[in-house]
């Protein structure tokens, strides 16, 4: 996984625990204290969710509530990290609809074409009238964490939406389908609350 | 400077050295910079997207550059056996006036003999009879005769012809005989119109070579002529002209009394899809496959100029043995 998300995690752990439990989290994961998660850098998949399940131990939050804290920490922070990305999109469905291809640009730098697969094969989105249907397909199982952050983008933007899961690994499917259903969106030109 | 100044300084110097090499078309490695620096990563980030579009750009174009040469070698694949198509049915054509007279004949034949036999086994049989019988029998065994020598030289000229163009493999060969096949298996398309096709060749030049080849290659030229050459409907003639070369080569010449080819267009007509007839169901690949045979399987080279009668003529330059092992002796012929 990209090192972008293992960087909020640990901003997180930091935000809630301070340097100290932060260093701790690195430690107990076998990563030096002073550790930072680059942007560029394709991160094993495993020792991502062995640090998600960590943080859920540190914080003590299940895991609902963990991608929650997640998803609020994640917009602040790439709010301040990528701005333009906020910018350039005037609704959150705008913003969503061009996620993949977010995601997609951060797997660019990686050498490995089979990495850079990984990450690119991930993402898919196809518009269905006014609703976005967004297939993500990986073994992680983490959709429930793209719901999380599509729900807290969504709110960013002072918009409402219903998120249905139409499929799920979690449910024996062979992939995760969500389709996002606004029930309120910001007046035209509104933009991002940001 | 801070730290984070000199991280993101040094990130821009090695994106700076990194894109010179770029230039030189290295795209395939990404750059990585060393730096813990935010927007370092990030410059890294925006170079190695933009390097990663070119390189999707770069390798979309080559696919598609490779997938038009592969459309164009099958299309060209189809205008050869097309041809042989076109071969077979004027052959076919061309056997079925030979078979039909001696179907024709054989029939007669067969009504008098049967009037032969009834008067014959009646006791009715006069001798005037006798003998008209054995006049129209002698008359109609002649026919027959004739007509089915002149069907199996035709399907035997054929067999060579196309046997040899199904095949790339190369033979010895007296060339005055082949291009004699070449122009009978060109005949039916010939009596459509009013020109008329000649051979002047030295009666005994060998030639060891793709035989198949050179009898598409004239083929082509020689049905070239015919769909361009006249187009005011008066009749032309079409040589086939050919001398002994310097060093181990042959010179063919495909003339002929036409309109020509004008100059600006003598450039462009071996290019692929070349055609002034598309309109007219032209693929512009004829003289395309022309090139192709002489330049590769034939080893040799072809130009266009204007005939002295003021039409056109293809000049073609081959060896007359091609490079490799040699065929020591004259192949028989198919048929």
């Amino acid at each position: 996984m990209i090192g972008v998300i293992q960087r909020v995690l640990v901003d997180l752990v930091r935000e809630r625990r301070g340097e100290a439990g932060a260093a701790r989290f690195l430690a107990d994961a076998g990563l030096a204290a002073d550790f930072q998660f680059r942007i560029d850098t394709d991160y094993d998949d495993a020792q991502c969710l062995a640090l998600f399940a960590a943080a859920g131990r540190v914080l003590d939050l299940p895991q609902g509530a963990l991608f929650e804290a997640y998803a609020d920490i994640f917009v602040r922070r790439s709010r301040v990290m990528f701005p333009a990305f906020y910018s350039l999109a005037r609704s959150s469905r705008e913003f969503l609809r061009r996620q993949p291809a977010i995601h997609n640009s951060f797997a660019a730098g990686l050498r490995d074409e089979a990495a850079r697969r990984h990450v690119t094969d991930k993402f898919s989105i196809a518009e269905d009238g006014a609703d976005l249907v967004t297939t993500y397909r990986s073994a992680n199982g983490l959709c429930g964490l793209y719901r999380a952050l599509a729900t807290r983008v969504i709110a960013d933007y002072g918009e409402e939406a219903e998120i249905t899961d139409e499929l799920c690994v979690a449910r024996g499917d062979a992939h995760c389908r969500l389709r996002l259903h606004w029930t309120r969106v910001a007046p035209e030109g509104a933009g991002s609350a940001g | 400077m801070t730290a984070g100044d000199q991280d993101l300084r040094a990130a821009v110097e090695e994106i700076c050295e990194r894109l010179c090499v770029t230039v030189d078309g290295d795209f395939g490695t990404p750059l990585q910079v060393a730096s813990d620096d935010l927007s370092a990563q990030k410059l890294g980030m925006l170079v190695n997207f933009l390097l990663d579009n070119a390189r999707r750009a770069i390798a979309e174009r080559e696919r598609a550059i490779t997938d038009l040469r592969q459309m164009q070698q099958e299309l060209v694949d189809q205008e050869k056996l097309a041809a042989l198509g076109r071969l077979v049915a004027g052959v076919a054509h061309e056997i079925n006036t030979p078979l039909g007279s001696a179907l024709t004949a054989s029939t007669v034949l067969g009504r008098r003999t049967n009037e032969f036999v009834t008067r014959l086994s009646g006791g009715k049989l006069t001798r005037s009879e006798a003998s008209d019988y054995c006049a129209t029998a002698q008359e109609a065994v002649r026919l027959i005769e004739g007509n089915l020598a002149r069907a199996a030289e035709l399907v035997a000229s054929f067999k060579r012809v196309a046997a040899d163009q199904t095949s790339e493999q190369r033979r010895r060969f007296l060339l005055a005989d082949y291009l004699r096949d070449i122009a009978a298996g060109l005949s039916p398309r010939l009596k459509q119109t009013p020109h008329r096709l000649e051979v002047d060749c030295p009666p005994d030049l060998h030639l060891d070579t793709v035989a198949g080849a050179l009898a598409q290659v004239v083929t082509n030229l020689v049905i070239n002529s015919l769909v361009h050459a006249f187009p005011d409907g008066r009749s032309g003639r079409i040589l086939l002209r050919v001398r002994d070369g310097a060093e181990g080569s042959v010179e063919i010449d495909c003339e002929d009394d036409g309109v020509g080819v004008p100059a600006d267009l003598r450039k462009k007509i071996f290019e692929p899809f070349f055609t002034t007839r598309r309109d007219s169901g032209g693929t512009g690949l004829g003289l395309h496959i022309v090139y192709n045979l002489v330049t590769t399987v034939l080893g040799g080279s072809i130009g266009v100029e204007e005939a002295p009668a003021g039409g056109s003529r293809f000049r073609l330059r081959l060896p007359k043995t091609l490079p490799g092992d040699r065929t020591d002796r004259d192949q028989p012929n198919v048929g």
